[in-house]
């Protein structure tokens, strides 16, 4: 009962949050703010189905930032802009996936044939990847002119953006992969006890590798969405990125070390990252302290939301 | 101090005895320290006192106290606590900067950001036809830039006499994803009650004026940034941003080098010039639809032997 209780808990901090904002600011829960929470969920929500499974393993991926950088830089090339001559148009996004899931793989295929934590190798991979976009462009910014490919975040399908449909779409496809597929039991596998994990015969090492992939490939899209979405590319789009990612995994219930959480709870966690940051705005809160109020909730929800009867040792 | 001269004067320069080492490197610092003293390079702000050395140090105690005028208040106050040097400032103390010690030094320049922000302010509160509510985007709270852009915001708002007002401030720490976010919250609190956006950096303009277009207002609400990136003045162009500030960037980098070559060459006696060309103010540019053609054209020729015709003033340090 406790656990179940447990398990609901980030839903729970989520609805509490919302009724706290919509008690003070009613507009809150008109339609059109809702469709601006979702837009402004959306490309975290792509960035955090990665990191998910990134973390359910017991890993961490800090590459976020650089690979968003480098693809959304890709992406704003590849398509009608005022940098290079090229007019792909939505070949953008699959390249930007291409490239981000490139990316992954070196991520992982680092932290398993050197043997190094993958705290460092993709802390590593991720500067040098701002390093790249900042090579790349000499500082500069590519400004998109391909009005087609900015339809991803201004275009709606039945009043809400396709970007929001995109992101659902993710949420979609790992949710699969999590609850159908090998390597989303293998994860669990490794991130619960890796000795076990191995001993029973999972491909740990394949499996690491093939996961990091797949963090880089939605990182690559949200890079893409990204572009889309401010109709630009340069090394600094992503900033800030990364914190709003770990966060929102943490804040939803996964647990850092592993084995604990799902795709879903990732989901409520940038929800409540979300509406946190607008409704401080909503609710008129001092720019002064909002990053207080920020940091106390986020030891509030994960308090709640983690179960730290069965943890050993907290480190 | 000229750590690099303290170094190159040890014994050991690259001791490898850390402690002895250390010990090197501060006694030649408070040499220097002394020879700076008797220089007069410390001014008239500071006065530091060495603790005198071991066996005098009863002796000069004593006779310290005994004086009538103390050379410093706080130099009895740091004899009482045991600190080795005293150094507290006996008339106030001015704020030194690299002029002062150095005359091989040159110039630094930079750009008040109070008249430029305010003067944006005004094209902005023009554009808005005069009346109605401004929400406004600033920069990292603690930056110089961004504190002197606040109060340059709130001088031209204060001056419109309450016929402006600032629906509300937030930063969003230069950053135009924050920018973005803000903008969209800022839709749902207030809605058409937003009659203007005013953001401290083009980059935070540009991430408003996206929630804006995501929203089908772009273009419907006037939004200005001071920088002049290359985005700004395409959205001026497109009749989406009302304005910019250009940081007039032919004359600054050309100026800069023009003073340093000519410091070189010997046709300017940088020691002897006044503090206000040592350290001084260039002039912003504000740029609207007016005077966009003319911002991007070809820049007009500068006279480089003109170092500080259009230098505004001795550089305040503000924060």
């Amino acid at each position: 009962m406790a656990r179940r209780v447990r398990s609901l808990a980030p839903v729970l901090v989520l609805v509490a949050l919302c009724l706290a904002v919509a008690s003070i600011n009613g507009n809150f829960l008109s339609f059109s703010n809702l469709v601006r929470l979702l837009s402004s969920a959306a490309i975290p929500l792509v960035l955090v189905m990665g990191a998910t499974f990134v973390i359910l393993m017991g890993s961490i991926d800090l590459s976020v930032e650089g690979v968003v950088a480098l693809a959304a830089v890709a992406a704003s090339m590849l398509v009608a802009n005022d940098f290079t001559s090229l007019d792909l148009g939505f070949v953008a996004l699959p390249a930007a996936m291409l490239l981000g899931g490139l990316i992954g793989f070196f991520n992982g295929w680092l932290h398993i044939r050197l043997a190094i934590p993958s705290f460092m190798t993709t802390l590593g991979i991720g500067f040098a990847c701002v390093g790249i976009a900042t090579a790349i462009l000499g500082g500069f910014t590519v400004r998109i002119a391909d009005r087609t490919f900015r339809e991803l975040t201004l275009g709606r399908l039945l009043d809400i953006p396709y970007s929001v449909w995109v992101a659902g779409l993710c949420v979609a496809i790992a949710w699969v992969i999590q609850e159908r597929t090998r390597l989303g039991r293998w994860v669990y596998a490794i991130g619960t006890d890796e000795h076990t994990a191995r001993q029973v015969g999972v491909p740990v090492e394949r499996t690491r590798i093939l996961v990091f992939t797949l963090a880089g490939l939605f990182y690559g899209l949200a890079g893409a969405m990204s572009a889309a979405q401010l109709g630009q590319g340069h090394a600094l789009l992503s900033q800030g990125r990364l914190f709003t990612t770990v966060t929102a995994v943490v804040v939803g219930g996964t647990a850092l070390s592993g084995g604990v959480g799902s795709v879903l709870n990732s989901v409520v966690g940038v929800l409540i990252v979300i509406v946190l940051t607008n409704g401080m705005v909503l609710m008129g809160i001092e720019p002064f302290v909002q990053q207080g109020v920020q940091g106390l909730l986020i030891i509030l929800a994960v308090s709640l939301a983690l179960d730290r009867s069965r943890l050993a040792v907290v480190k | 101090m000229d750590l690099c001269r303290i170094h190159a004067q040890s014994r050991q320069p690259l001791s490898c005895d850390l402690r002895q080492g250390c010990g090197e490197f501060r006694r030649l610092g408070r040499r220097a320290v002394r020879d700076a003293r008797d220089r007069g390079q410390f001014g008239k702000g500071h006065r530091r006192c060495a603790r005198p050395s071991r066996p005098h140090r009863r002796q000069a105690r004593a006779q310290h106290r005994s004086q009538r005028q103390p050379r410093c208040a706080g130099h009895r106050r740091g004899m009482r606590q045991g600190r080795r040097l005293c150094r507290h400032p006996v008339e106030q103390a001015r704020r030194f900067a690299p002029l002062d010690f150095d005359p091989n030094y040159v110039a630094h320049m930079s750009f008040d950001g109070v008249p430029t922000s305010k003067a944006i302010t005004e094209a902005l509160i023009s554009s808005m036809g005069g009346e109605g509510g401004i929400v406004a985007i600033g920069g990292i709270l603690s930056n110089v830039p961004a504190i002197e852009r606040k109060l340059g915001l709130e001088q031209a708002v204060e001056a419109s006499g309450g016929k402006v007002n600032i629906l509300d401030f937030q930063p969003a720490d230069w950053n135009e994803t924050k920018a973005f976010e803000i903008m969209q919250a800022w839709l749902t609190r207030f809605g058409d009650e937003i009659k203007g956006v005013w953001a401290a950096n083009d980059g935070m303009a540009i991430g408003a004026l996206e929630a804006l277009r995501q929203d089908g207002r772009a273009g419907a609400v006037p939004v200005t940034g001071i920088d002049g990136i290359d985005a700004a003045y395409a959205a001026i162009e497109a009749g989406e941003m009302a304005g910019t500030v250009a940081w007039d960037p032919n004359w600054t980098g050309g100026m800069g080098l023009s003073i340093a070559y000519n410091t070189a060459l010997g046709n300017i006696d940088i020691a002897s010039e006044p503090h206000e060309h040592r350290e001084f103010y260039g002039t912003g540019i504000i740029v609207t639809a007016d005077n966009l053609a003319d911002v991007r054209g070809e820049p007009a020729p500068i006279d480089f032997k003109d170092y500080w015709g259009k230098a505004t003033g001795q550089i305040q340090y503000r924060g």
